[in-house]
């Protein structure tokens, strides 16, 4: 369990940084801020406050914001993690004791979550105390899963950039890979099966209904995979799906292999980097 | 016991051949003085051991287990002072002791660790806002702990002022005594010659010497320098002694005869400047300063002296 102490190491350093309070601050200003902001946009002034809020209608308002916040957050946090070590010299502290570089790579993966998730766990209990006093209805069974499927979307974005960070030396180029790679998901990627479309069909125009693959392939980026997962929280969201694919939802289309597809987004890119920080020499 | 085993090793950077064909063994128990200058190859040769790279070719084995393969194991059993290290800017001292303690799973106490190599009063510190001297002798806390049988000091008297090198000899005395292995580089001789029992000097990649500090230095048949003070100098013996075996020069000032010879060489000098019908009313010898041996090993081109 070589990893718990380089983990803790990490999560200890971090504490001491001027970014984990930060974060903090940002995440309960964040929090707070969208939670009165929803009461003002369901409410008009008046009697009838708090008539619908409901804490499922927050997650899904939360849900976009939130989808662009965690990864930048996770890519503030991650992109030093390995290449900034290897960079000034203290991984060669590390690894002069009996850790193997997986060993590093597991342990920072699980002290840069920790760190990005102190932010978000915060954040989401100001939240939570907000809307429990000023909404009609609080699912906090619901509300405790998004929290958790939230912390695990940030994961994936920090496994991105521990990845990309495990591969180079550079800070700078860890930095515009994970860059890089946000904007492509966060921006182009919905673009990406229309692309795929054009060069199966010769068109861009998508006569009735686009097929399956084009829902899946729109599936397969990160914040896309962590809204599809979501769906299975809130109340209304299969049925819309079904109605959307024209009956039933295929396997691959399931919230369940959004959560595959999320974990994956966990998996290879620590795989890679550690593959590549292996061979690396020092 | 063999504590280090180098076999063949050769590692290329691009086009840059760091290590040639390197042979090299520590013995189990000895403090061994890994010599050079800079660039020469000694933290390449420290950085396989720790499989911080890898050769290209050969092999290097650890306390009778392979550098590659069995490197985690390895370092359970070895403390490392690396070179080009930084310490985590915003831990203490006491935090830094602590990680090691944890990660060897050992069972020192991290006061008495810093205590020892004298930062104890800045244990509660930020790493960060120590000075270079402070951080080597931090490190060098984190090598000793868990009674490691194996030390690999990367130069460790960089940074300390010559009371913090002094000490340091101590620890490294006090570790052999214990029964650990001690293997460290420097390119500073008087810290080799005044703690190691044997020196392997490396030069552009290869080792050219390996001996004791003595056997180097006969080895390298440096020579001596005699000083003879006569009480009148007598024509023709410049000469004379210049015919000698083992007499490379033969100059004069005022009634000194200064002589460079070599060791075995000084009686005859001694006879034939007797010989000449001068007396000689004093003499001194000087020998050979491990600087000038150092440099007839790595900077001269016209030899290569074999140990």
């Amino acid at each position: 369990m070589s990893w718990v102490a380089v983990a803790r190491k990490d999560f200890q350093d971090a504490i001491r940084s001027k970014v984990l309070w930060a974060l903090s601050v940002l995440f309960v200003l964040f929090a707070a801020g969208i939670t009165y902001v929803y009461t003002l946009l369901l409410n008009g002034s008046g009697p009838q406050v708090g008539r619908q809020l409901t804490a499922l209608g927050l997650i899904l308002f939360m849900a976009t914001p939130v989808a662009i916040l965690i990864p930048l957050t996770a890519i503030v946090v991650g992109y030093k993690s390995v290449s900034g070590e290897v960079a000034s010299g203290t991984i060669k502290l590390a690894l002069s004791l009996p850790h193997t570089r997986s060993d590093v790579v597991v342990g920072k993966l699980v002290g840069r979550t920790l760190v990005l998730s102190v932010p978000i766990v915060v954040g989401f209990v100001v939240a939570a105390v907000e809307a429990a006093v000023l909404y009609a209805s609080f699912e906090l069974g619901s509300y405790v899963l998004f929290l958790l499927l939230t912390v695990l979307f940030g994961m994936a974005y920090v496994a991105v950039a521990l990845g990309i960070s495990a591969s180079t030396k550079s800070t700078t180029k860890a930095a515009t890979g994970v860059f890089a790679v946000f904007v492509l998901f966060q921006f182009l990627w919905n673009y990406v099966p229309l692309a795929v479309y054009y060069l199966l069909n010769g068109t861009f125009f998508i006569r009735g209904r686009p097929p399956n693959w084009f829902y899946f392939f729109e599936r397969l980026s990160p914040q896309n995979a962590y809204n599809g997962v979501m769906m299975a929280l809130l109340p209304n969201q299969q049925a819309a799906i079904q109605q959307q694919l024209g009956g039933s939802v295929p396997f691959y289309l399931s919230s369940g292999f959004a959560l595959v597809i999320l974990v994956a987004w966990i998996v290879v890119p620590v795989a890679v980097g550690y593959w590549r920080f292996e061979a690396m020499d020092l | 016991m063999t504590a280090i085993e180098l076999d063949g090793v050769t590692k290329r950077f691009d086009d840059v051949v760091a290590l040639r064909d390197l042979d090299l063994a520590v013995e189990s128990g000895e403090i061994y003085g890994f010599l050079g200058p800079n660039g020469a190859g000694k933290s390449t040769t420290i950085n396989v051991l720790l499989d911080f790279v890898r050769p290209t070719e050969g092999s290097a084995t650890i306390l009778g287990m392979d550098a590659r393969e069995e490197s985690e194991a390895i370092r359970e059993r070895v403390g490392v002072l690396p070179e080009g290290y930084h310490v985590y800017d915003r831990l203490t001292g006491r935090q830094h002791v602590e990680f090691v303690v944890e990660s060897k799973e050992a069972d020192d106490d991290p006061d008495a660790v810093l205590e020892r190599v004298g930062i104890a009063d800045a244990a509660g510190r930020k790493a960060g806002g120590y000075s270079k001297g402070m951080a080597q002798r931090l490190v060098l806390g984190m090598a000793l702990v868990g009674e490691p049988d194996l030390l690999v000091l990367d130069e460790p008297s960089t940074g300390l002022d010559p009371n913090g090198a002094r000490e340091m000899r101590e620890v490294v005395r006090e570790e052999r005594d214990r029964g650990a292995t001690v293997f460290f580089s420097s390119h500073q001789l008087e810290q080799v010659e005044a703690v190691c029992d044997r020196v392997g000097i490396l030069r552009d990649g290869e080792l050219v010497a390996e001996d004791s500090v003595e056997g180097l230095r006969a080895a390298a048949g440096s020579e001596s320098t005699l000083r003879v003070e006569v009480d009148a100098l007598a024509d023709g013996v410049l000469e004379d002694l210049r015919a000698l075996d083992g007499v490379s020069s033969a100059t004069a000032d005022g009634t000194t005869i200064t002589v460079a010879c070599g060791d075995g060489a000084k009686t005859a000098v001694l006879g034939a400047i007797e010989d000449s019908g001068t007396t000689v009313s004093d003499f001194s010898t000087e020998e050979a300063s491990l600087e000038e041996l150092f440099a007839a090993y790595t900077q001269s081109d016209r030899t290569e002296v074999q140990a």
